[in-house]
């Protein structure tokens, strides 16, 4: 909300400046988001006296004038003929809008440095005199804007404030005037409660009828009605304030209105008396009751609206003519033939405006204060405030008393704050009585409880105060007026205990760092994709967002990889290789719950222009292990369906490899071969075993010795190495060395056996014995031919 | 005799003395030299047989001379050996040449920076918790005192997500609708339905704002969540708390500044602001000048929400706190723009 500082003095002396006041708002929570100057046609611009005129070096036309700007000297470069030393003239400073459009700078003229501009008649746009400066009468103060002596505008300051929406009562200038009354500990001017109507002695109260079917949506209505309309410009007073705040100048009545609840909080509407009125009749009805669904309505913006239950309207008696506490209908307009008006102030159940102005699209100003609450009080005081000022302005002549339809007040109930609750809260030690004093600047009356020897105390808010309920907001009040920054910090005292560790999180930033240092980086991708993404994964039945913020973010991820593929296409553009992953939650509908199931899963994506699919396949099943082994996650079997390779321990899936098909790199515009990896992190997480176990070492030499076979095409290394250590004894491990495709397609390996006894030092030939069948096993068994041999 | 013996051996250690002293000893010649003086059969040892004629004492005598010779003789071996060696291994390189790294790959800045906080807050016995990401509005706003109807919960712009076979599932009325958590808040409800006070947890996670990207909000962001409960916790002890963390972060020369605000879940609420670590509160772009930046948002337990999640707020209180950790981020690394996080763009992530 904005608030004109200009305003607000009327509420309240203030002997601080605009920044110490924003800063004194901002700690007792009104906070205040920016400062500005404004109702200044000339900013900038201010009086400056000329102490010496002195000639150009390099121009004959133009001079050196050394002005005062009330602070310091500065030169300004002039062409002008008419000044003198001793002269007060306009002096427009760098940064200086000129209502020409002409912006000031500090400007370089023939070599000498001119340090603003002084300005004729004609170049602050006030005629047609462009022939020498602007002389100012003697009595100018030095340094003063230009437009306080002029006396055109107002200078006033604005300050942006970022409410709260518990706080409803300072969406209004009384409401921060009392703020700021609580928190520089002064009182505040203005007392509306003395505020009255001159009754009139022909009232037209008769013509008006209000019927509130539900009081409960609305508790109180009140009008007033206004004869002798006439409907003109708003004086220029009104119309600066409404524009220092933001609100766009209508007419005399609608300002009027906008004036009353930007200063007291209470919105207001004005209907055309002779609109509401049906067939001619003498009293016209107003009526409140909730929408009725298939109903519509004509707003004040001209849009046709559809209604529906649960929204507030007003009536005609039948047809609506406003959405309460939202927006006005075209049909009862205030124009410019209006004679008759009535004046609507009322209150409505906050959670109805709430949904009316949800479900419209239209969260005007009225609807922000009435969906936070209107004080029980504020009706009345807000159409004698507006009766006052029509009367003033000659705007009409109100010729009703406060018409009134309301529930009886609910009574305030005290609040029960234990002192001792309310130090242990905040870390304070105030006494009772200052925690009475504190709560009276906020108008808020405390006394102590009867029953509780004075350790207990009764306080009772404001009416406006409807955010203050427990004894913490109560707290809250003496913490903030108190300044919370001079509270003493404390250390925390309480037992000392080890906190239970977190397994899951630590290992997913073990299994971050290990990929790290194996050359993987980490991304982070979005948690939804489109549907170029979802046919990935054809029939898995995604989640859907129901309110995405664009089509290509409607459904939430099943997997992480398709936005892998995405940024991995990005970065290929760029790079020859990547190796890439993310470690994130996956959705996935549960059939029999509301909540889906979230799964934990680590995948990602390597390519390398210069490697064909087998090479990237073994460096990814490398890294893998490494992974894996670091977990002590063990007997992981590979087994491979057309283009993915599932990776098992026994009935447990652990994860995916998956040959980037065709059609996917079409979608994800990717040429090059990519292999990409899918891994439930859950699972792999249970299976973590970090507790290596310790294998005695060999207590003999060990003899190491290649072998390289040619082999048939579908035989699997996994069978090979099964056939050798089937019966073999002392052979203590065997590794791949190499392994190359002939032309014919058969496969090179060359394996490197690692032979070691338990009880003896091996001798060559055993070694050449153990070989020896090792290779007639192999060659009986699945056909292979000893390369070399 | 004895002297005899003694010129003997003095001659022999001399001869062999000069011939360690000719050429390069490299370790065949060492070993040959070794044999030819200290072996079994050699030099030294030959005169040790005329020793057999001596008195005792003579004995004695020439017995210690022959040990010390022999001792001293391997020494200058070994040592001309090893000033062979060392004229030997002087090789030219280049050592101002890079260092030829393993290719290693990054983690995400936000993945560190989680890290360093997590560390931080472990020393204070916090624990870790981590908590789900689709979330029912009861746990999202109810149960955190945020009401359906209520203005506060135009604070939290949500994503919802659609229910499938909606009829079948919902058996109270409750868990009507299904969110995108709009922070990491719900977690603190979800940890106190398994444990009781006193705890002290923090909950780091990924959460959703239905807003317009740009420059500094995205949609996907990570929240930090901070729990407290306990008897007698109090304002004091969250201004020590969070003062104390984010000296460890950003150093110990920062200074917090407590505002008062709102936040339904908490009462009294505030902001909490850190010095600005880029112009020494001197007045830059970041904190646009005031010299604080929003760091948190704080305050102590609301009664309510501590009834909800079954703690007596007559016995215990308790603070909670979030904050963003993408913006953080951005603080510590001087990122411009927030959506480089979710770019996954190298160029980016291998700086950090």
């Amino acid at each position: 909300m904005k608030l004109s500082l200009n305003w607000l003095k009327d509420y309240i002396n203030l002997n601080i400046s605009p920044s110490e006041l924003a800063e004194k708002l901002t700690l007792s929570g009104t906070a205040v988001e920016s400062i500005e100057q404004c109702g200044n046609p000339y900013q900038q611009v201010i009086v400056g006296e000329i102490v010496e005129i002195k000639p150009h070096p390099k121009a004959d036309r133009l001079k050196l004038v050394e002005v005062n700007d009330g602070a310091r000297e500065r030169t300004i470069v002039c062409g002008a003929s008419n000044i003198m030393a001793g002269q007060k003239v306009p002096l427009a400073l760098p940064g200086a809008e000129l209502p020409s459009g002409v912006i000031i700078k500090t400007a370089e003229i023939r070599g000498q440095v001119s340090e603003g501009m002084l300005c004729s008649k004609k170049e602050l746009g006030l005629g047609e005199d462009h022939t020498g400066i602007y002389i100012l009468p003697n009595k100018a103060r030095v340094g003063c804007p230009l437009a306080e002596v002029l006396g055109v505008g107002e200078l006033d300051t604005v300050f942006d404030l970022d409410l709260t929406p518990n706080r409803g009562d300072c969406f209004s200038v009384r409401g921060i005037a009392r703020e700021v009354a609580a928190i520089t500990n002064t009182k505040i001017r203005k007392k509306l409660d003395k505020l009255q109507l001159k009754a009139k002695k022909n009232s037209l109260k008769g013509l008006l009828k209000i019927k509130v079917e539900d009081q409960k949506l609305c508790p109180k209505y009140c009008a007033l009605i206004i004869r002798n309309v006439k409907i003109s410009e708003s004086p220029d007073w009104l119309k600066r304030r409404l524009e220092a705040v933001g609100i766009r100048p209508i007419n005399n009545i609608v300002d009027i209105t906008n004036y009353v609840m930007m200063d007291l909080g209470q919105p207001l509407h004005a209907f055309d008396l002779s609109k509401i009125k049906k067939n001619k009749q003498v009293s016209a009805t107003i009526g409140v009751r909730p929408a009725i669904t298939g109903e519509s309505i004509i707003t004040l913006d001209g849009q046709n609206r559809k209604l529906e239950p649960g929204m507030v309207v007003i009536t005609d008696g039948v047809e609506p003519i406003a959405v309460a506490g939202v927006m006005g209908g075209a049909s009862t307009e205030v124009g410019p033939d209006t004679k008759t008006i009535v004046l609507e102030a009322a209150i409505f159940e906050p959670s109805a405006i709430r949904l009316s102005y949800r479900n419209l699209g239209l969260r005007t100003e009225a609807a922000i204060r009435f969906e936070k609450g209107i004080d029980w009080s504020l009706p009345e005081q807000a159409l004698a405030m507006a009766g006052q000022l029509l009367s003033e302005l000659k705007a009409g002549t109100v010729s009703s008393p406060i018409i009134v339809q309301a529930t009886p007040e609910k009574a305030p109930s005290a609040i029960k704050v234990r002192v001792d609750y309310l130090n242990r809260l905040l870390g304070t030690d105030f006494s009772r009585e200052q925690i009475s004093r504190s709560l009276a600047r906020l108008d808020i009356k405390s006394s102590p409880a009867k029953s509780d020897k004075g350790s207990v105390l009764d306080v009772v808010p404001p009416s406006w105060r409807k955010d203050l309920t427990i004894a913490a907001d109560i707290a809250e009040e003496i913490g903030r007026l108190h300044d919370y920054n001079k509270i003493i910090p404390l250390p925390i005292c309480a037992e000392v205990c080890q906190p239970a560790a977190n397994q899951p999180y630590q290992q997913k930033y073990e299994a971050k760092q290990i990929l790290k240092f194996i050359g993987y980086s980490e991304i982070y991708t979005y948690s939804f994709y489109g549907e170029d993404e979802a046919s990935f994964l054809p029939d898995v039945g995604h989640l859907e967002v129901l309110n995405p913020i664009s089509p290509a973010q409607k459904y939430l991820r099943y997997s992480l990889l398709p936005l892998i593929l995405r940024k991995a296409s990005k970065n290929l553009r760029q790079l020859e290789s990547i190796k890439i992953f993310e470690l994130g939650t996956i959705f996935k509908d549960a059939r029999d719950a509301i909540l889906p199931r979230e799964e934990t899963y680590l995948a990602g994506a390597v390519a390398d222009k210069t490697k064909d699919i087998k090479t990237l396949f073994r460096r990814l099943k490398g890294d893998l292990e490494i992974l894996f082994d670091e977990f002590g996650v063990k007997q992981i079997s590979y087994e491979k369906t057309d283009n993915y390779v599932d990776l098992m321990i026994g009935n447990n899936w652990l994860g995916q490899i998956k040959i980037l098909g065709e059609r996917e790199k079409v979608i994800f515009k990717i040429k090059q071969d990519m292999l990409l990896f899918n891994l439930n992190f859950g699972i792999i997480s249970s299976l973590i075993d970090e507790q290596k176990k310790y294998t005695v070492l060999p207590a003999y030499p060990s003899v190491t010795r290649d072998l390289s076979f040619l082999v048939p095409e579908d035989l699997k290394y996994k069978d090979l190495i099964k056939s050798i250590l089937t019966g073999a004894t002392s052979i203590s491990h065997v590794d791949l060395v190499d392994e190359y495709y002939l032309p014919d397609r058969s496969r090179s390996l060359t394996l490197r056996f690692i032979y070691q006894s338990q009880s003896q030092t091996l001798q060559g030939e055993e070694v050449d014995k153990i070989e020896k069948s090792i290779i007639a096993n192999l060659v009986n068994k699945w056909g292979v031919k000893m390369r070399n041999a | 005799m004895t002297s005899d013996v003694i010129k003997k051996l003095n001659k022999i250690y001399a001869e062999a003395l000069e011939e360690v002293g000719k050429g390069k000893l490299y370790a065949q010649r060492r070993v040959e030299l070794e044999i030819k003086y200290l072996g079994r059969k050699g030099k030294l040892n030959d005169v040790f047989k005329e020793m057999a004629v001596l008195s005792d004492s003579a004995r004695k005598e020439v017995g210690v001379l022959a040990n010390k010779l022999k001792s001293d003789l391997k020494l200058q071996l070994g040592q001309a050996q090893l000033q062979n060696k060392k004229s030997a291994t002087t090789i030219t390189f280049d050592e101002t040449i890079p260092g030829a790294r393993p290719k290693i790959g990054s983690l995400h800045p936000i993945t560190q920076f989680l890290e360093r906080i997590m560390a931080v807050f472990s020393t204070l016995g916090f624990e870790i918790v981590e908590d789900r990401e689709v979330e029912t509005t009861v746990y999202n706003f109810d149960k955190l005192n945020i009401a359906f109807d209520h203005p506060a919960r135009d604070m939290w712009d949500t994503f919802y997500i659609k229910i499938k076979n909606k009829k079948e599932k919902i058996k109270n009325k409750e868990e009507s609708s299904l969110v995108l958590r709009t922070h990491t808040s719900p977690v603190q409800i979800r940890a106190m339905e398994k444990r009781r006070p006193p705890v002290r947890l923090v909950v780091p996670g990924r959460v959703y704002r239905h807003e317009a990207t740009d420059a500094s909000h995205e949609t996907n962001f990570y929240q930090l969540e901070g729990l407290v409960i306990d008897r007698n916790i109090s304002v004091a002890n969250m201004i020590y708390v969070l003062h104390t963390v984010l000296k460890q972060l950003f150093g110990d020369k920062v200074k917090i500044r407590i505002r008062p605000s709102f936040f339904p879940f908490v009462e009294p609420g505030h902001e909490v602001d850190m010095s600005c670590i880029i112009c020494e509160q001197k007045g830059c772009s970041v904190c646009s000048g005031t010299g604080w930046l929003e760091m948190l948002g704080a305050g102590m337990v609301h009664p309510v929400v501590l009834k909800n999640m079954k703690v007596d707020p007559d016995k215990y209180s308790g603070f909670a706190f979030g904050m963003g950790v993408d913006r953080l981020i951005m603080l510590y690394h001087g990122i411009n723009d927030i959506r480089l996080s979710y770019s996954g763009d190298l160029r980016f992530l291998k700086q950090f």
